[in-house]
């Protein structure tokens, strides 16, 4: 898979707390699919639960009552956007909790965004050559 | 949906609590966790052990509950013991900072010798 030929996957859940894992067993799905090892396959349904744990636990009212997680992997990478439809939150690193904590330490890089049409997101990436 | 986390809980020796977790601890299921320790602590656990020996999956959730009743059982003079975790458990407990925090044990009669005490 070049990045000529990157592909994405995207899926929907209700924002509720049931449905977390059923994002979880697709990103392991995701991940061992491209080839990582079984631990960091853990690595990123650990960083994408935290995530999605994130939009559940925060965002009360939003534009929709879901989530949206996509997927792209190329050759390079794994990235997984998660968009909460919410109001966006910013990450002040004294006010860093668990949950943020473990994603930066599971993945390569953490993003956080804001877009007034999905809201906040968090992007996650997991870099194929363990870079 | 069926619940991805089986629970027993049992008292052993007077004022040990023992649960034993089964499956997937995350935000669905962690208030599942609390009550089932709360209900221990209510019939006079002092101390806890957490039996994590069939547990697959856990997240910042189950380690919020866990920081949560060990907080309320330090206080009173007892403690929370993890049990049996797998590997991914147990680098979760180091990454959060927290495997030296809670006593770890690899087995449950081990445990319950040195809890019982």
């Amino acid at each position: 898979m070049s990045a000529a030929t990157a592909a994405s996957v995207e899926l929907r859940i209700p924002r509720r707390a049931e449905f977390v894992r059923i994002a979880r067993w697709m990103t392991t799905g995701v991940a061992a699919q491209l080839g990582f090892t079984m631990d960091i396959v853990k690595d990123i349904e650990v960083a994408l639960g935290e995530a999605c744990t994130n939009a559940v636990e925060h965002v009360k009212q939003g534009r929709k009552n879901e989530i949206l997680v996509r997927f792209t992997m190329d050759d390079r990478c794994l990235a997984i956007e998660v968009f909460d439809y919410g109001p966006g939150f910013s990450i002040d690193g004294d006010c860093e909790g668990l949950g943020l904590m473990l994603m930066r330490l599971c993945m390569d890089k953490v993003e956080v965004a804001c877009d007034a049409e999905t809201g906040g997101c968090v992007r996650l990436v997991k870099y194929r050559d363990g870079s | 949906m069926e619940s991805p986390l089986k629970i027993e809980s049992r008292m052993e020796g007077g004022n040990v609590g023992v649960l034993s977790l089964a499956g997937e601890i995350d935000i669905a299921t962690k208030d599942r966790v609390r009550e089932a320790a709360e209900g221990l602590i209510a019939e006079g656990a002092r101390n806890l052990l957490v039996d994590l020996a069939g547990v697959e999956y856990m997240d910042s959730s189950g380690l919020g509950v866990l920081k949560g009743l060990r907080s309320h059982l330090v206080e009173s003079g007892g403690q929370v013991g993890i049990v049996s975790p797998r590997t991914f458990i147990k680098k979760l407990f180091e990454r959060a900072g927290l495997d030296q925090v809670f006593p770890m044990y690899e087995e449950l009669g081990a445990a319950l010798e040195e809890v019982g005490k």
